[in-house]
């Protein structure tokens, strides 16, 4: 799979693909809002405010889903000296970092009707808080340090040092007494939610997934752009 | 008109802002990387474009050769 997304393979790609994307991502995009603000009903508890789920998890998921995927990108370059995933994950990174700050202000939002609070320092909102940061340095150090080979071993260290973040974000609310309600979608277990919310949920996941691909397609073919530019003026 | 549905029995005010601040933080993201797209695709092609036109010349004449009656 990782083939597809050699750099000569995508500089050779059309983008007739990304347009493919995009229609689909707003077909599933009015699907999903149909169901997750029409169809699916209220909480018995928490009453319509669960609808913020419909947002709030998909970019949780998502953000360290992305984190992980920087995370192991930073070692296959470091210890195997893979180059080209560091683009990958350099591509990757905003769209994790916009999922955070999605995840961290739609939680907020969700925890003021739910909690009676719009934060609190607990070990889930902290930990994700935390990642949010460490999504913002890797950015700004890929900006800001100029030289690639620095930068790449830089944000690759940011990479691996992030990814133990990862684990205590997911168990915190097993390992701490935390606000925050444990997962009620896992892999290892069957969702304990209904189907009638379960199906929104997992169409606005969809979508977002579509989103990120299409964001990841046009930023990882510009850095593959800047990468060739760079070089020809070089040798010029 | 029915506002039930905006208010959503009161949650209106949490859940409405919440989609809002997806949707527009989604398509600022996508706006930017579009733009950013746009213009090194154009970079590029402007950089490549001599390559590309020597090649196609050279396979419009090989093509053109090969339907020759003296080949």
């Amino acid at each position: 799979m990782l083939k597809f997304f050699l750099p000569k393979r995508i500089l050779s790609s059309n983008n007739k693909l990304i347009n493919n994307l995009v229609f689909l991502m707003l077909l599933i995009i009015i699907i999903g809002l149909i169901y997750a603000l029409f169809l699916s009903p209220p909480d018995y508890i928490q009453g319509d405010s669960v609808r913020i789920m419909y947002v709030h998890v998909p970019a949780s998921i998502l953000s360290l889903g992305f984190f992980g995927f920087i995370g192991i990108a930073s070692i296959l370059n470091l210890v195997f000296k893979i180059k080209f995933v560091s683009l990958m994950a350099k591509s990757i990174a905003p769209i994790g970092c916009i999922f955070a700050l999605i995840s961290i202000i739609t939680g907020s939002l969700w925890g003021k009707p739910t909690w009676g609070v719009w934060w609190v320092w607990d070990a889930r909102l902290t930990s994700m808080l935390v990642l949010f940061f460490f999504y913002l340095t890797y950015i700004f150090l890929w900006n800001y340090v100029k030289n690639f080979e620095e930068a790449n071993k830089l944000t690759s260290v940011i990479g691996i040092i992030g990814l133990f973040n990862l684990p205590v974000i997911k168990y915190s609310v097993d390992w701490w007494n935390t606000l925050h309600q444990p997962s009620s979608i896992t892999l290892t277990s069957a969702p304990t939610i209904h189907n009638t919310m379960l199906v929104p949920l997992v169409i606005m996941l969809s979508a977002m997934i579509i989103y990120s691909l299409i964001i990841f397609l046009m930023r990882y073919k510009v850095e593959i752009i800047k990468i060739k530019v760079n070089k020809k003026n070089k040798n010029n | 008109m029915d506002l039930e549905f905006l208010f959503l029995n009161g949650y209106g005010q949490f859940v409405w802002p919440a989609f809002i601040f997806t949707f527009f933080s989604c398509f600022v993201l996508y706006a930017k990387t579009y733009k950013k797209f746009k213009k090194y695709e154009k970079l590029y092609l402007n950089e490549y474009q001599q390559n590309q036109d020597v090649k196609i010349e050279d396979f419009d004449l090989r093509k053109s050769l090969s339907k020759s009656p003296i080949f």
